[in-house]
């Protein structure tokens, strides 16, 4: 509520880009620039994005990747710890920094006059940050706590947690963003530091500014600032893959801390980068199917059999092998999640071999690609879209390409792939389940 | 561009006081009724923000809920549409059309292509005069209410904002959700719904605000053509009674096995009209208003890691000011957080605020201002906020010299009024150890 600075992030919706034009420029040393200039008001959204998330953590020291994002505002050879958010605030700027399976971002809101001073800290703790024993332990309780309100008191947050971790059996987005508990409690300062210096470099950043800037003048900053900086050796990140999976899976969690129960299924699915079209076309289907106001998964459930308050789907095609293709249903009061899932499985069948009608398609991917005209409506929206599809192995041309791609997909692509969907075996059942106190 | 180099970090700040002037206009649409627009064409997007001074805090006894089923419904089925062809109709369009209500208004958020004005204000206006409330949407939604209205007695937020406002608001209208209460949902009929817009949706309580690609004359268009017709007479009118409620100094405990405990504390608070308004504003900045060097933030999580998030703001209902701010720790800590807490707002209270830190407020909160100007659904709210506050639109030209006025003395005087030991409560939701002297709630 109202103060979150450090926030971790699971899903961030895709948005479209056909609007934006961005530019593009790579210093020598490998850190690629994008700009995309919106002059409304004299102002920047400036961001750089590390490729290292918590599916980079070594085997039992979960809870790094976002450990470091906090530790990355505790001082560097130059500055205190704190400082860096004062000077922020001071010139008037707002700030945060995420943490995804995927990929770590900074980014600050501020006046365009500020760029220079900005870009200077930002470059300045990419390499130079310095920590002490007692500012460690310190955030160490502070990350624990950021643990316990998000998730241990919070019961579909941990259904989410246990559901990842069955839903993938041997790729590393099985561990959560924040790390295990126990984890977390026994990560020392020489490892964190390990993981900052092998990750954070030149060559596996991207800097995003959205705002009242040109090219030039950005470059012109940056190479003075993070031009002297080395780049490192960077491995080409190589994740363990997801075996064949060969039984559904079924989690049930009682909670004392909820009033309403939760019917969840979650299947694997490509991202993206796995398969292309394949994931297009799950992007169009999941708003057909599962937009919570008019898809045909809430006026089945909701509104014809009357099963359930709450239906929707959501698809998240960012990221590297496989996602997840997420079912959510909360059921009517005396309707049982058993009830929920018995239905949603007979139904699922019928959907595998229902044809499609072309003129709702069309209306789909209209909706669709209008996204990309309210998407421009900040400075924020435009960063985060560019920044985080970077991050994820999307091309510039295939993110500002993304709205004629969208368009192409065809009545044929979703009967051949949806089918592929709903395969039970590649899939985790959760049920969120009140009991009385 | 501007050159820095590090070491003129601390002595080169520029104030942009010029960038707060928002180019408004008034267009007067019906009588001595004005909205306040901006005419920004950068997008072909139109967002218009819009408020009926009525919410839930005038919900009759036994129909607690009305205000709000009300709102939840307008979208599902109005005039010959169906819920489910409304609902299509607005996605298919990409209009983002809502209704929603707080404890003392009913708002409208529109947020549309320009190329679908029309259509965005001919399905907005069946929704506002001839929705259908069919039976069976309504039992639907009805039952989505009543299974959030659930969780107010299980999820520990929940838990902790109902008994907030119960110790907060006993016995006045602000005292229940706005979503109504449990035991009433089911006792609201068509006829109240219907009621409720006829009384309530009124030319004589409404603000309107736009901002994107729609200028004076086509805005007065709109406006003439569908909002004309609220100017009703002879309406029932309801009013929310003034709350005069004095805080006791206690410490209220619910009970509940949590990892962590949720803390809530308030106490008095100022009216937007008062003269000390910025004053405690920007004391509130500086105490726990975010900021990552706030005095809560740095005690609290800086300093001993006891927290992830600590935090206060001042909250105004139009008939009740409070000051209010809360943090989440393990349960151990609990005494700890909030001895600290009481520390922090009593050293204000005592000392005031260091001449740097009051300038680093300023600097702060004159300088990120224009950031809340950079989409038109931002400004669309700043231009309905700022009218119902009862505010001129030479706000936007003044507001930074208000900020820049307020001195040291001035904070001095109005913690020394509002931040007062004797006038706060705290309420914990958890399972704390060593707290001493609670009453449990």
């Amino acid at each position: 509520m109202r103060f979150f600075l450090f926030f971790i992030i699971i899903f961030f919706s895709k948005s479209a880009f056909a609007e934006f034009k961005p530019q593009q420029y790579i210093l020598e040393n490998g850190l690629e620039i994008i700009v995309l200039e919106n002059n409304r008001i004299p102002a920047i959204a400036n961001s750089i994005w590390y490729k290292v998330g918590s599916a980079d953590e070594p085997n039992g020291k979960s809870g790094i990747a976002h450990f470091l994002e906090h530790l990355m505002f505790k001082g560097t050879e130059k500055l205190e710890p704190g400082e860096f958010s004062q000077i922020v605030s001071i010139n008037g700027g707002k700030e945060n920094a995420f943490t995804s399976k995927n990929y770590t971002g900074y980014f600050q809101l501020i006046h365009k006059s500020k760029l220079e001073l900005i870009m200077s800290l930002e470059a300045d703790r990419m390499k130079n940050i310095k920590l002490i024993e007692k500012e460690f332990e310190n955030e160490k309780t502070v990350v624990l706590e950021e643990r316990y309100s998000r998730v241990d008191n919070n019961p579909s947050a941990l259904l989410s947690e246990q559901i990842n971790a069955a839903l993938y059996m041997n790729h590393p987005y099985r561990k959560p963003i924040i790390g295990w508990e126990h984890e977390i409690k026994n990560l020392s300062l020489d490892d964190v530091m390990k993981f900052y210096k092998k990750y954070y470099a030149p060559n596996n950043a991207i800097i995003v500014i959205c705002g009242d800037v040109n090219l030039d003048d950005v470059v012109k900053i940056a190479k003075k600032y993070f031009g002297p900086i080395k780049p490192s050796k960077m491995e080409k990140r190589a994740w363990t893959d997801e075996p064949t999976q060969h039984a559904p899976r079924k989690i049930t969690l009682n909670s004392k801390n909820t009033a309403i129960p939760v019917f969840e299924r979650h299947y694997l699915v490509p991202t993206y980068t796995k398969s292309k079209k394949e994931s297009l076309t799950l992007e169009v289907f999941s708003e057909i199917f599962g937009n919570s106001s008019t898809g045909m998964l809430f006026d089945e459930f909701v509104k014809n059999k009357k099963l359930a308050t709450s239906a929707s789907v959501y698809y998240h095609p960012d990221g590297f092998g496989h996602t997840s293709f997420a079912i959510n249903i909360i059921p009517k009061k005396n309707v049982s999640l058993e009830e929920i899932e018995i239905y949603l499985d007979e139904y699922l069948n019928k959907i595998k071999k229902k044809t499609f009608n072309k003129e709702e398609l069309q209306d789909i991917k209209k909706r669709l690609v209008n996204t990309t005209i309210f998407a421009q409506d900040s400075l924020y929206m435009g960063m985060r879209i560019f920044g985080s599809s970077l991050s994820t192995g999307y091309s510039l041309k295939e993110i500002t390409n993304w709205t004629n791609d969208i368009s192409k997909v065809s009545i044929d692509d979703i009967e051949t792939y949806v089918p592929n969907i709903f395969n039970k075996k590649k899939s985790v059942t959760g049920y969120l389940l009140p009991v009385k106190e | 561009m501007k050159k820095f180099f590090f070491t003129l970090f601390f002595l080169f700040f520029n104030n942009f006081n010029n960038l707060n002037a928002l180019d408004i206009k008034e267009v007067n649409y019906y009588q001595d009724k004005k909205a306040w627009l901006v005419n920004d064409k950068n997008l072909p997007i139109v967002a218009i923000k819009i408020a009926f001074k009525s919410g839930s805090g005038i919900d009759l006894k036994g129909k607690k809920g009305t205000a709000s089923l009300t709102a939840s419904l307008l979208d599902e089925g109005a005039g010959n549409y169906s819920s489910k062809e409304f609902k299509k109709k607005l996605a298919d369009n990409s209009i983002k059309l809502n209704f929603s209500v707080s404890q003392d208004n009913f708002y409208v958020n529109l947020y549309t292509l320009k190329e679908n004005l029309d259509l965005s204000f001919q399905l907005l206006d069946l929704a506002l005069t001839k929705p259908t409330f069919k039976l069976e949407e309504v039992n639907r939604i009805k039952s989505s209410i009543k299974l959030i209205l659930e969780e107010s007695y299980k999820d520990p937020d929940e838990i902790g904002s109902r008994l907030f406002r119960k110790i907060l608001f006993e016995g006045h209208p602000y005292e229940y959700d706005t979503l109504g209460v449990l035991e009433d949902i089911d006792k609201i009929n068509k006829e109240d719904l219907v009621n409720f817009l006829a009384n309530n949706l009124r030319l004589d309580n409404l603000y309107i605000a736009a901002s994107g690609d729609i200028n004076e004359f086509e805005l007065k268009k709109y406006l003439k053509k569908y909002f004309q017709k609220f100017d009703r007479k002879n309406q029932i009118t309801f009013d929310i009674p003034i709350h005069k409620k004095k805080i006791e100094p206690k410490v209220f405990l619910h009970k509940k096995d949590l990892r962590q405990s949720s803390i809530i504390f308030a106490g008095k608070g100022i009216a937007r009209d008062d003269p000390y308004f910025y004053p405690a504003y920007v004391m509130n900045y500086i105490l726990g208003g975010g900021g990552f060097f706030s005095k809560l933030t740095t005690e609290i999580r800086e300093k001993r890691g006891l927290v992830y998030s600590v935090y206060s703001y001042l909250y105004r209902y139009d008939k009740y000011n409070f000051f209010s701010g809360g943090a989440a720790t393990s349960n151990e800590n609990v005494h700890k957080v909030i001895k600290i807490i009481k520390e922090e707002l009593m050293k204000v209270k005592k000392k005031g605020v260091t001449e740097e830190e009051l300038k680093n407020a300023k600097n702060y909160l004159i300088n990120s201002y224009v950031l809340r100007l950079d989409s038109n659904k931002k400004i669309a709210s700043i231009l309905l906020n700022t009218q119902m506050d009862g505010l001129n639109i030479d706000f936007f030209e003044k507001r930074n010299d208000y900020i820049n006025s307020v001195s040291q003395e001035d904070i001095k005087k109005i913690a020394n009024r509002i931040l007062d030991e004797n006038q706060i409560f705290f309420l914990v939701i958890g399972n704390p150890s060593n707290l001493k002297n609670i009453n449990k709630i």
